[in-house]
């Protein structure tokens, strides 16, 4: 199934260890099995994301962790004067160990969208959030990595 | 007289252009979003940098993007899953 790496790797930044990842994909891919009557033949990709967003809460709720703490999209921006300090030589591990460090509300824009490729309306209907919302929050997020690559940097 | 570029590339883009150069570099701006957002970082050195990093950071997202790995695909595609309990 083409959409497996797609979910595997949105499931690693939400559920952020590989085991639980792929229990959450294959709990998706079930679930999917069993509601494939109820899919209404549009965006396939969003309509199992939001079924593995569903399974990855259902997870969470098994292992007695708590929500996350979400950020008031009013909160402070982020002080942008640290441009000069920044080494653009992160990648890989380093990328997603920073991405992973967001809160949800804007690391699975940034994955959705910025790894992932979907639209924004594809990933909008996946998160289940007005298109505008989703963008706000990609921009705030990628200003929120920004800020996390640079504490990653020596000093 | 407000000045609009800031010839200095140290420091954050002007605030009145991140959401253009965003979307530039995400490829989401439509013709004029991209025509004025490009023209401006031509001659504001902040906006310019600030620009060339995020499409490179952008580039660096998506290349970092892993396929799991092959058991771990070969049990999900079989449809080895197991009830997490």
């Amino acid at each position: 199934m083409a959409e497996i790496p797609v979910l595997y790797r949105v499931a690693k930044r939400i559920m952020r260890n590989d085991a639980d990842a792929e229990d959450a994909v294959g709990q998706t891919l079930l679930a999917a099995t069993k509601a494939w009557d109820a899919f209404d033949g549009r965006h396939c990709r969003s309509w199992l994301i939001t079924i593995l967003r569903n399974e990855c809460a259902a997870i969470g709720r098994k292992r007695g962790s708590r929500p996350e703490i979400t950020i008031e999209e009013s909160a402070e921006p982020v002080a942008e004067d640290f441009w000069q300090a920044v080494e653009w030589s992160l990648v890989g591990d380093q990328l997603m160990a920073a991405l992973d460090e967001l809160p949800a509300d804007y690391r699975l824009p940034i994955a959705l969208c910025d790894i992932e490729e979907l639209g924004y309306e594809e990933a909008a209907e996946a998160l289940q959030i007005p298109v505008g919302t989703l963008k706000s929050r990609i921009f705030r997020g990628r200003k929120l990595l920004r800020a996390r690559l640079i504490s990653l940097q020596p000093n | 007289m407000l000045k609009l570029h800031r010839d200095d590339p140290e420091g954050p883009p002007c605030r009145h252009m991140e959401h253009f150069l965003q979307k530039t570099a995400d490829g989401s701006a439509n013709f004029f979003e991209r025509w004025y957002a490009k023209s401006h970082a031509n001659g504001c050195g902040r906006c310019n940098r600030f620009l060339d990093r995020l499409i490179e950071t952008l580039g660096q997202l998506k290349q970092a993007k892993q396929d799991p790995d092959a058991d771990v695909m070969e049990r999900l595609a079989k449809g080895n899953w197991r009830n997490p309990e």
